[in-house]
């Protein structure tokens, strides 16, 4: 589902991407579980005035919110 | 008529779809053109009519696409008939053969140059025995999940034509 989301924002804005089904699912399923593996990391990066009273689906819509900033495809 | 003879030209905007899973019209630079998901078996109708003077034997498909972002993998079309002639077919129901023919096809290194799928029917059963003069539908689908061969391209397809022609 993750990956079919993905591939078609591409395919909205044209942008060129030529990873195949496969390759695009086991970079998927990378992420998600590199996501798993780090989330105790991340959730002591964050200052303890926040990290103890942000919700955790608050902590993952900052990331979120950061990553979209660095990122951002035009 | 003779071997390569066009039998029939179809655009996107003379398309109808199905209930479900359907391509996406949508407009390229201008051109009109079907959106076939990259996940998801999608579908597309075309209406016709063969020709009077079609010569009665096998036809070949050819889907004109392009791509919305890949420019490399291999991508998979699959097309049907229906023939709805006079006095047979019941447009209530559909009717096509159920016996998809299939071909692949791969990107070009520019997303925007197009690519030729030519798919074979041979005359009598896989045409659903449309005759000359006859009308008939087409269906055309991508073969997204790659039941038939190879379809390994995440992203839309781009339909702009699909042609037929005496094989």
């Amino acid at each position: 589902m993750l990956r079919r989301d993905f591939a078609s924002e591409l395919s909205g804005s044209r942008t060129p991407c030529s990873t195949s089904k496969p390759d695009l699912q086991a970079a998927v399923d990378a992420v998600d579980g590199w996501l798993d593996a780090n989330a105790a990391s991340l959730n002591a990066a964050i200052p303890v005035a926040a990290r103890t009273t942000l919700t955790v689906k608050q902590k993952a819509q900052l990331l979120v919110y950061v990553i979209r900033r660095r990122f951002e495809v035009s | 008529m003779a071997s390569g003879d066009t039998l029939a030209v179809f655009t996107p905007l003379s398309v109808s779809f199905p209930a479900s899973n359907y391509a996406a019209p949508d407009l390229r630079n201008n051109h009109p053109t079907l959106d076939f998901d990259g996940s998801t078996d999608e579908e597309a109708y075309f209406e016709g009519v063969m020709p009077s003077n079609y010569g009665g034997g096998s036809v070949v498909v050819d889907i004109y696409v392009g791509f919305s972002s890949a420019t490399s993998g291999s991508v998979r079309f699959q097309t049907d008939f229906e023939r709805v002639a006079s006095g047979g077919t019941d447009l209530d129901a559909d009717s096509f053969t159920g016996s998809m023919q299939s071909a692949g096809g791969t990107a070009n290194g520019t997303s925007g140059i197009l690519s030729k799928v030519s798919i074979t029917h041979t005359a009598g059963a896989q045409m659903d025995s449309v005759a000359a003069g006859e009308p008939f539908r087409l269906l055309v689908r991508r073969d997204a999940d790659g039941t038939s061969g190879t379809d390994d391209i995440a992203t839309d397809a781009e339909v702009y034509r699909v042609v037929i022609r005496e094989a």
